[in-house]
């Protein structure tokens, strides 16, 4: 028998605090897939993912109606295409990026990640096609998502890779002008990338996983906020110890839901149950927002002092309530900041508290790093490039994954707004200061080594 | 093997009604299987699963109860126990939780609960509460259900869609599982 209180309290979280599974991820492995001949390949790709995924997406919506838990996406990541397509050059991998387009508008999903590649230490033949097909892929596809990992805690950022990714950033924007840019909004920069993210713009599936999986990327900031607004109400003077701990039950909770949706949906798919990444992934909703969660614990807004320190408080919680929650946990697991997905941090940036720089210190405790982060369509090369490396030291020092997701938006200045539209929501173009002294330092080239994992005080 | 029979009674609440009828049960050498309470607001009913000796019937027991406990205001009854149903009959079914939200309205429980009756849908559990936080001013009906499992979850849900547009209420049908798992460790 349910208590009353269990009844009300989970309807509260579903029906006034935004609580849903952000996504449902199914990962198809497509090495089965490879040939020499290109046309082979395609065909393999586009037969493999219309058979597993055709169900995939009414078996979601269903399972999500027995549950009354909305299943806000569903998705699907594959195996990094530089390594499906190593042989090919970069025309053939735009076509295998089309085939993927098809394959994911048939089976009725709205992004498909893995157009990806791994060059950490450097680029093989296949890395090399894929980093230059990206531009005309994102530019020829709606779909498609595109990922490039550029350094690890273990090998070291590899400086080539960065600054032909700053290349692929402005001629993507250039290519999507039309759409403000929008191509970049499907192309993350990592360190140290997890195999399993289910959220797009990463997710790809990695090396080391199974043929098919499902993983589960969770949300519920508003949950979140409106359980520490309830606790403030009753004691306003709540120490930091207690917050968290409020932090941690929610979390808790917000992931239970999606491991379970995950394991029924893996179930009627009849593949493994791979991980929950217990996000906090903010939507363009107002009572959706990571930002309004600093508001409630006292800070006037998102990038004023004290942001970093609290920000670190909400990922460690969201990441044990979470842990304790599933028995996988995976992919990027903690708070997202992106500015133009989260209504609350595109007005701080409007407001003025929230600049690039503070947004880069506060990457060094979320959980992924610069994300949809508009900036000025004039903005060079050399400096898109320095910021990636800026974010890439913050991974490979501290030993995490960071990201950067940034957009240069043709024909716009700071301060202008630029709409994206849907999830990708709107946002002020972030102003940058000394746009161009990095010149020098990034043509330099070659890797910066990895740091040593010991002596680490 | 012992008959056995369910005893019901009914009064309002105050502190010595189970004593005092487990107290008739066990002088009639009754052995209590299986019990439950419940008071709402003032008023309780408690339900006793009870083996019978071979010298007492279920007829001599309720005579033997009114007695005892009518001049206490408090009112029972007695009713043979059924035979379980074999296993093999026992239609197989999936727990669901429905929650109605909104306005006190006359007739809106049997509304609902016609349209489960129709859909062969068991109420294992009802309970009521006067608003919440998020729901302030309105009452809230949580009936916890056994639906038939080769019923469509869609025909019931459509058919409590139809309750919640004409009587402008808020209907939620969600798997049980989803409360248990989020709640509770």
């Amino acid at each position: 028998m349910l208590s009353e209180r269990e009844v009300i309290s989970t309807l509260e979280m579903v029906k006034n605090e935004n609580l849903d599974v952000r996504t449902v991820t199914l990962g198809i492995s497509l090495f089965d897939c490879v040939s020499h001949d290109p046309s082979q390949v395609r065909a393999a790709i586009r037969e493999k993912i219309v058979r597993i995924g055709s169900d995939f997406v009414a078996m979601c919506n269903r399972i999500g109606a027995t549950y009354g838990i909305p299943v806000v996406n569903k998705r699907i990541a594959v195996s990094p295409i530089a390594v499906v397509g190593a042989p090919f050059a970069a025309e053939d991998l735009v076509r295998l990026a089309q085939t993927l387009d098809q394959a994911a508008q048939e089976v009725g999903i709205d992004f498909i990640g893995g157009f990806s590649a791994l060059v950490e230490k450097g680029a093989a033949r296949g890395d090399t096609s894929l980093m230059q097909a990206i531009p005309e892929a994102l530019h020829s596809t709606q779909r498609v998502c595109a990922s490039v990992n550029v350094a690890s805690s273990k090998s070291g950022i590899n400086m080539d890779a960065v600054w032909t990714m700053g290349q692929v950033i402005k001629e993507t924007a250039r290519l999507t002008a039309d759409q403000d840019g929008l191509g970049c909004a499907k192309l993350c920069v990592f360190a140290n990338i997890p195999e399993d993210i289910p959220f797009m713009a990463g997710a790809y599936l990695g090396t080391g996983e199974p043929d098919t999986v499902i993983n589960v990327g969770v949300s519920g900031p508003g949950v979140v906020k409106k359980a520490i607004d309830r606790a403030l109400a009753h004691d306003p003077t709540l120490p930091f110890d207690r917050l968290s701990e409020i932090i941690k039950r929610t979390a808790y909770k917000v992931t239970r839901v999606g491991e379970l949706i995950g394991r029924e949906v893996a179930l009627e798919l009849g593949v493994p149950f791979g991980i929950v990444d217990l996000s906090l992934a903010p939507t363009p909703n107002v009572g959706d927002s990571v930002g309004e969660i600093f508001q409630s614990m006292g800070l006037e807004g998102i990038g004023v002092p004290g942001s970093t320190a609290l920000l670190a408080l909400l990922n460690d919680a969201v990441k044990k309530g979470g842990a304790f929650a599933s028995s996988h946990v995976g992919g990027l697991s903690g708070a997202f900041i992106p500015v133009s997905e989260d209504v609350n941090i595109a007005q701080a940036v409007a407001q003025g508290c929230l600049c690039l720089e503070k947004l880069e210190a506060m990457t060094c405790v979320c959980s992924v790093g610069l994300d949809m982060v508009p900036i000025p369509g004039a903005t060079s090369t050399e400096t898109i490039a320095a910021i990636i490396a800026d974010e890439m030291a913050i991974g490979v020092i501290n030993k995490k994954t960071t990201a950067a997701r940034i957009i240069p938006v043709p024909g716009k200045e700071a301060g202008q707004e630029v709409e994206f539209g849907g999830l990708l929501g709107r946002a002020p173009i972030i102003a940058l200061r000394h746009m161009q002294g990095s010149s020098g330092f990034i043509r330099h080239g070659g890797r910066i080594p990895a740091p040593l994992h010991s002596l680490v005080n | 093997m012992c008959a056995q029979v369910a005893v019901t009674v009914l009064g309002t609440d105050r502190p010595g009604i189970v004593c005092e009828v487990a107290s008739l049960l066990a002088d009639n050498d009754c052995t209590i299987d299986d019990l439950t309470q419940t008071v709402l607001q003032d008023e309780f009913a408690g339900i006793f699963l009870v083996s019978l000796p071979q010298c007492v019937t279920a007829d001599q027991l309720m005579e033997t109860l009114s007695n005892g406990l009518s001049p206490l205001g408090i009112h029972p009854y007695v009713k043979p126990v059924e035979p379980k149903e074999s296993p093999d009959t026992i239609q197989a079914v999936e727990p669901f939780v429905v929650v109605c939200i909104g306005d006190d309205q006359v007739g809106l429980i049997a509304a609902v609960t016609c349209q489960m009756k129709r859909m062969q849908v068991n109420i294992t559990n009802i309970s009521s509460v006067n608003g919440s936080s998020s729901f302030p001013n309105q009452v809230i009906t949580i009936f916890e259900v056994d639906v038939p499992a080769d019923l469509e979850l869609q025909a019931l849900t459509t058919a409590l869609c139809r309750i919640e547009e004409q009587r402008k209420i808020q209907i939620t049908v969600q798997h049980k599982k989803i409360f248990e798992d989020i709640c509770r460790l």
